[in-house]
């Protein structure tokens, strides 16, 4: 038998493996390969006859997408909660928004990237205004809507769990975010634009179904106070992640 | 319309009425009413139609309701009734209360299909603009003191007899409805926003309306 021949068994065998053990399968969908585990292609000698069992690799390694200089590019749904003055202007749970973004992996666990996105507020209300001396007064049905745009760049903690299907991330955006205000009174409209610095803690999870990954986020935004206002608001995020 | 089930329907004017505006001011030198007893209110709404651009005809069907619904509320607030005086500086009359009333037509170009944030004036390229007319009505409220009335030093105000300083207005401005009735129920309620929230006006108990 010659060293080709082997070889051939050898991988034959392997594949057989692949089948047979669910935590290596899942491996190959991320682009790994039992016969050339380094990823490196074939360089057309002989490969040695000792090729090892797949599981000799740590089982990790196989079946986490991310490692030390993937991408990871990320669209996701976006809901939010307002808080603050944010809540004030529009006590309402908003179902509009988006968010995408791109996460580069510098080692196994930690990425850094940018994200962009934007959520829409929205709120209807009939109400009367009165001035501080009481001299002028104001009811009318006012539309306020609320434009939330976050500019951030990204650091992440990402860990892995069962078995690196699931991949439990933290991290803080840290960035600008421009907001507007919309007040529609019907035959005035008002509007307030402001960029602010900002802070964005985050927490979520990555869970690899068949050749998807799942996106699961929660984000606190803060636009800290710019022209007398500060933006806060929860976000929730539910999207995919592609590498 | 799964979306819409979600909430995602934004926010916008549904009726008419959403778009009915009560606007009230008063003299900032003129905290306490109660200096004051008696009304006179001109048995007419003034047609304001010279004042705008754009004027469309008015019915006037309204207008009884309107002047009752006023004298309602200042008897309400404790006003006495009189008849209007043929000399402003008698003294007949502490205060004159003169109704006005306009409508015009208002031309607003919406853009389809992003109709998220009415009344911005941009559209995308290629997105037609929709010119809609919402014909709108004012009423517009004036007291006066006319004890302090004076003849008028401005040549532009020539054949005006006097001038008198505004202690009260107000202005309610709301799209016109096809519908008679639902015209006269706005009517009614905003007349009452006014008055309700001026509260400074009121100097007494109710007395019995003329």
């Amino acid at each position: 038998m010659t060293a080709l021949a082997q070889h051939g068994l050898s991988a034959s065998l392997a594949a057989f493996l692949l089948l047979a053990v669910p935590g290596v399968a899942h491996a190959q969908q991320g682009g790994g390969s039992t016969s050339d585990p380094t990823g490196m292609g074939d360089t057309g000698a002989p490969a040695p006859v000792t090729s090892p069992p797949p599981t000799a690799y740590p089982a990790q390694w196989q079946v986490r997408p991310h490692h030390a200089g993937s991408i990871a590019g990320f669209f996701a749904w976006s809901m939010a909660m307002p808080t603050g003055d944010t809540f004030d202007f529009i006590p309402r749970y908003s179902f509009r928004g988006f968010t995408g973004g791109v996460r580069v992996f510098v080692t196994d666990m930690i990425a850094l990237g940018a994200f962009s996105g934007w959520q829409g507020l929205d709120w209807k209300t009939r109400r009367t205004v009165v001035n501080e001396d009481d001299t002028i007064a104001l009811t009318a049905t006012q539309l306020r809507f609320s434009d939330l745009v976050p500019l951030l760049a990204t650091g992440h903690v990402v860990f892995d769990a069962a078995g690196g299907r699931v991949s439990p991330f933290a991290g803080l955006g840290i960035g600008t975010y421009y907001t507007r205000d919309v007040v529609d009174i019907g035959f005035a409209v008002v509007n307030n634009d402001r960029w602010h610095f900002g802070l964005a803690p985050e927490a979520g999870v990555m869970i690899g179904i068949g050749t998807v990954n799942l996106l699961l986020a929660a984000r606190f935004n803060w636009a800290v106070q710019s022209q007398g206002v500060t933006q806060t608001w929860f976000t929730f995020d539910v999207g995919v992640v592609a590498f | 319309m799964a979306l819409a089930a979600l909430g995602c329907s934004v926010a916008r004017f549904e009726n008419t009425s959403e778009t009915d505006a009560v606007f009230t001011g008063r003299d900032p030198e003129i905290a306490d009413f109660s200096m004051f007893e008696t009304y006179a209110l001109p048995d007419e709404v003034f047609d304001l139609s010279d004042f705008v651009d754009d004027p469309i005809p008015r019915s006037g069907m309204f207008d009884d309701l309107i002047l009752e619904t006023v004298a309602d509320n200042m008897a309400r607030l404790g006003y006495q009734r009189v008849d209007v005086p043929d000399d402003p500086l008698s003294g007949e009359a502490d205060l004159i209360l003169a109704v006005g009333a306009v409508a015009q037509d208002n031309w607003t170009f919406y853009c389809y299909p992003w109709p998220i944030y009415p009344g911005y004036w941009w559209c995308y390229p290629g997105w037609g603009a929709v010119p809609v007319n919402t014909p709108t009505g004012t009423l517009i409220l004036t007291m006066i003191d006319p004890t302090k009335a004076v003849p008028p030093t401005d040549p532009d105000l020539d054949g005006i007899d006097f001038i008198a300083p505004v202690v009260w207005g107000g202005a309610i401005s709301g799209v016109l409805s096809t519908s008679e009735s639902n015209n006269a129920a706005r009517i009614v309620e905003t007349l009452d926003q006014a008055f309700a929230q001026s509260g400074y006006l009121r100097i007494g108990e109710p007395v019995e309306g003329m």
